[in-house]
């Protein structure tokens, strides 16, 4: 892909450490990912693949003792690295938002959303009027399906059902028309038809505005059915990238294949799962080389060491020594 | 099914009451009028299990399968109704049929973490029941526990380890072997699956499958997730704000939902061949089950809802050889 | 494909060596500076306190033993049988040093029994009372509230106003003063512990309540009980010495250290400072070093103040 003017967020090598008793250990590392304008990108991982770390890093919300060490986040062509932190504070929240899993993680359980939304608008844009500010609330509310917003303006984030909260939360992110926004399992605490509700919005939203989107999520399924491109992550490193389509249909890397053939749906009832075997290394535990080797039926000695991300067809890209098709 | 039942649950019903406060008692006392909240978190659910079958129970937060599943493990009690195991009572803290029933009725828990004492050894987890209930001699106990932890895939030198010192799975795996160790002919599994990594759960679910096949076990699979339930169950059951709005055979009910319910669950699962779909979305809430809405709970949200439905309950009836549904537009257009 | 494969065989390895949980305490316990020195404290001071027949010079309760003539002799004066009174002696003739040796031994005895026992009964009425929950929580828990609404000093003087004087009756003043302490925290930690998942796990095992209460629920309340149990030791020694010090706890014949203050109280303005003051010196290394180790259990023992 082109490393041009035209992509929203092109982040390079990102390298973010944590420091723990036992030393520095890196929780992601040589992360690189690029979205476009109003694109939808998914980033899919299990626990400890570094997905939520990536998010966290690229919003530049890593806290001590964790520290970004390397690499370079540019937003719109601005390295979010190198600029000052008042410059960045403006950035956030205005070009570049987040939604997290627990809505009250952005909601403040004491004041009203009200309060709250007008606030994020007048943060990065003082000279918008009372009653303009409102007006875009209300629209905001309304546009992610939250009936009579005018009335619910007033109400405390405790009034909200879990769904309806992390709706707030989208609108709230929304708001000044950010270029990008980066979703952490929004989802995932939701029930099946209240998700559905929300994927749908938020897949309106930004076709409309045309806002790029990063849904990190540890379901592929939920994925399949919002993003243009995947990104998939394993022991703090991406695996594999490229296009919904063929690295759903035909992955290349054995850890996503054996990811998409673990899924019950995709599995004759009653019959065994494929199972990828072993547990997922601790981060301070990381196989040398590469991290999914000892759970890999193709692997072999050379796994041992460093793999590069390979390039691959229809813009796709894997970092393994004997993927699962032609590269 | 031709196997006669292991669990019978019997109109059972489980109401939590909200206690008023001192202020609102008084008031009441005097006549005003303060309402006592009540949750019906299951109403009315009459439900059967037999031998060797897996059912699967599923349902959105809030439809009262995780407490239906307390109450059929014997952790709860029903306010009315009761359950049965093999035509005895289970009952938490009764006599000595009762233990019998409750120990061969056992329950796998949703945070292997949380299920698990952090305080006890493994061995003394896994083994406790066991040795207490004497289901093997105390001689025999050690050989028992190495046997059951090999039929989970755990490895017995393991036994001195604290739980906070294995993995997610591996934790898993302990509960399992926990309720193994007591021999028990039914195994609940509340979400039981549902906070593993996906490499993971497939290791799990796979377990389950085995151990089914190998010791005959017969289970009641509870969850939200339908890929999981549709792997597991010859039977499904799905609930609503505490009511069976359907029940029959996984294929009958996965390829023919009849409950309009149970078609927007189905519809609205994100699976991995729908690619860049335009989600199509039942509107509405989930009612808060304090309040739920009259009739046929669902109503607010059918599509098909008819001036019937805000009135009256629908009863299950059976709409083809078992497989039943709560729904009155199987009324209307009869087939 | 199997399910044992699951188990990678390096993890054996790999694992940390199992230590109980009272034993990983303790060793974070002695990484601590602060910690440490009021171990040592402690541990130095009881030890002596118990070896107090071995190694004092005199033993304060033998009047044979004991010259009138050495009476409030300063610090490091020699004794007419040929000793040394590193310490002085009080208004009475005893040596100091052995005093206070014997006193310790008398307050730490008195401390600690009465922190056992106040233990034992205010952790199972915590206990009882947070399974059984309902209208015998509610009964138990106004009564510790009513108990913990009046001043421990006050409820030990009516007490022993009744009891009359007495190594027992003491123990019995305290323990009425301090049960309610560790009734209200372990049934505050055993109401929490209840709703986890391992204590529905036991009930469907069907263990007996009595074991599930004892054995499940209990261990998992001792981390915010043990801080509890520090604090109230020191808070009980020092209840003791009050009261001694106000001459209704012990009796002159078992002086603690609160009586040996006391006795010295009337001199300290007159220059025999001595008498007051080296009790007075044990009894606040003692009570810092057990605060000191209490305090650091306490942020041992918390989960939102561990790094």
């Amino acid at each position: 892909m082109a490393r041009a003017d035209d992509l929203t967020l092109d982040v390079r090598g990102l390298e973010t450490r944590f420091l723990t008793p036992k030393g520095p250990i890196s929780a992601i590392r040589d992360v690189s990912i690029q979205v476009r304008p109003g694109e939808i990108v998914g980033l899919v991982g299990e626990s400890g693949s570094g997905k939520s770390v990536t998010g966290l890093s690229i919003m530049g919300l890593i806290d001590a003792p964790g520290e970004v060490v390397d690499g370079e986040v540019l937003l719109n062509g601005e390295d979010l690295r190198q600029i000052s932190a008042r410059r960045r504070r403006q950035l956030r929240g205005d070009r570049i938002a987040m939604v997290f899993q627990d809505p009250m993680m952005t909601l403040n359980p004491v004041l009203r959303i009200r309060t709250q939304m007008v606030e994020a608008i007048r943060a990065h844009d003082p000279k918008v009027g009372a009653k303009e500010a409102l007006r875009r609330c209300r629209d905001a509310l309304a546009q992610v399906g939250i009936p009579a917003p005018e009335e619910r303006l007033d109400a405390y984030p405790h009034q909200f059902s879990g769904g309806m909260r992390q709706r707030v939360a989208i609108a709230t992110a929304m708001l000044n028309g950010p270029d990008l926004i980066i979703a952490d399992e929004p989802t995932t605490a939701l029930d099946v038809t209240i998700q559905a509700q929300i994927l749908a919005e938020v897949q309106t939203l930004c076709r409309e505005r045309g806002t790029a989107l990063i849904w990190i999520t540890h379901d592929l399924s939920v994925v399949a059915g919002l993003a243009e491109r995947l990104y998939v992550m394993y022991g703090g490193g991406i695996v594999e990238e490229g296009p919904v389509d063929p690295v759903l249909d035909h992955p290349l890397h054995p850890y996503t294949d054996g990811l998409i053939r673990s899924v019950p749906w995709h599995n004759e009832p009653g019959r065994p799962l494929n199972q990828i075997p072993g547990m997922i290394p601790a981060l301070d535990r990381m196989p040398r080389g590469c991290r999914f080797h000892p759970r890999c039926d193709r692997a072999d000695e050379a796994c041992r060491q460093p793999v590069a991300l390979r390039e691959g067809p229809d813009n796709r890209r894997v970092r393994c020594l004997y993927p699962l098709g032609k590269v | 099914m031709s196997t006669p039942p292991v669990i019978e649950v019997r109109n059972v019903s489980k109401h939590f009451t909200r206690r008023l406060d001192l202020l609102k008692r008084a008031a009441r006392r005097l006549g005003a009028k303060v309402k006592q909240r009540v949750v019906r978190a299951v109403d009315d659910v009459t439900l059967v299990v037999h031998e060797g079958e897996a059912v699967g129970l599923v349902g959105e937060s809030g439809c009262g399968k995780s407490t239906l599943g307390r109450i059929v493990a014997g952790i709860d009690t029903p306010t009315t109704g009761e359950v049965l195991f093999r035509g005895d009572r289970l009952i938490p803290d009764g006599g000595a049929v009762a233990r019998r029933a409750a120990l061969n009725v056992q329950m796998i828990f949703q945070d292997p973490l949380d299920s698990l004492n952090p305080r006890h050894r493994m061995g003394r987890i896994v083994g406790e029941g066991a040795s207490y209930h004497r289901v093997v001699e105390p001689g025999d106990l050690d050989q028992h526990v190495d046997k059951v932890l090999g039929q989970v895939g755990l490895d017995p030198s393991m036994k001195p380890r604290f739980p906070h010192q294995f993995s997610g799975g591996q934790r898993q795996r302990i509960g399992i072997a926990r309720a193994l160790a007591v021999n028990p002919e039914v195994i609940v599994c509340d979400e039981s699956v549902a906070s593993l990594d996906v490499s993971i759960q497939a290791q799990i679910i796979n377990l389950f499958m085995r151990l089914r096949h190998d010791l005959g076990l017969a289970y009641l699979f509870i969850s939200h997730d339908i890929g999981v339930v549709r792997h597991i169950a010859d039977r499904v059951v799905v609930m609503y704000l505490g009511r069976i709005v359907e029940e029959g055979p996984m294929r009958a009910l996965f390829d023919d939902p009849n409950h309009p319910y149970t078609q927007a669950l189905l519809r609205e699962v994100p699976r991995l061949d729908n690619r860049r779909v335009q989600f199509n979305t039942i509107v509405g809430e989930i009612p808060s089950p304090l309040d739920p809405p009259s009739g046929c709970h669902f109503h607010p949200r059918c599509p098909h809802a008819m001036e019937r439905c805000r009135v009256e309950t629908p009863r299950l009836r059976e709409i083809d050889t078992g497989h039943r549904s709560a729904c009155h537009l199987n009324d209307v257009s009869p087939s | 494909m199997s399910d044992r494969a699951a188990v990678p065989a390096d993890d054996a390895v790999l694992a940390p060596p199992p230590r109980s949980p009272g034993r990983e305490l303790l060793s974070a316990l002695l990484h601590d500076k602060l910690a440490v020195i009021g171990l040592v404290i402690v541990v130095v001071l009881t030890v002596l306190a118990f070896l107090a027949p071995v190694i004092a010079p005199q033993d304060p309760y033998d009047l044979a033993q004991i010259d009138f003539m050495d009476s409030r002799l300063p610090p490091g004066s020699a004794s007419l049988a040929g000793g040394t009174f590193w310490l002085g002696t009080d208004d009475q003739g005893r040596d100091l040093f052995s005093a206070i040796l014997y006193g310790l031994r008398t307050s730490i005895e008195v401390g600690i029994t009465s922190a056992v026992i106040a233990l034992v009964i205010g952790a199972s009425i915590g206990l009882a009372s947070a399974y059984v929950g309902g209208r015998t929580d509610a009964l138990l828990m106004r009564l510790v509230d009513i108990q913990l609404s009046f001043p421990a000093i006050l409820i030990a003087l009516i007490l022993l106003a009744i009891l009359g004087q007495g190594v027992d009756k003491i123990i019995i003043a305290l323990v009425v003063t301090q049960w309610a302490y560790y009734a209200r925290t372990v049934r505050g930690s055993a109401l929490v512990e209840r709703r986890r998942a391992y204590v529905d796990a036991a009930r469907c095992q069907a263990l007996p309540r009595r074991r599930i209460m004892f054995g499940h629920i209990l261990p998992n309340c001792l981390p915010p009980l043990i801080v509890v149990v520090t604090m109230r030791v020191a808070y009980a020694i020092m209840l003791e010495a009050t009261l001694s010090f106000l001459g209704i706890g012990l009796p002159v014949t078992e002086p603690s250290l609160g009586l040996l203050i006391s006795n010295g109280y009337t001199y300290l303005l007159s220059g025999v400072y001595w008498i007051s003051i080296f009790p007075g010196i044990a009894l606040v290394l003692l009570i810092v070093g057990i605060n000191l180790v209490g305090d650091c259990l306490r942020d041992l023992l918390n989960p939102r103040l561990r790094r």
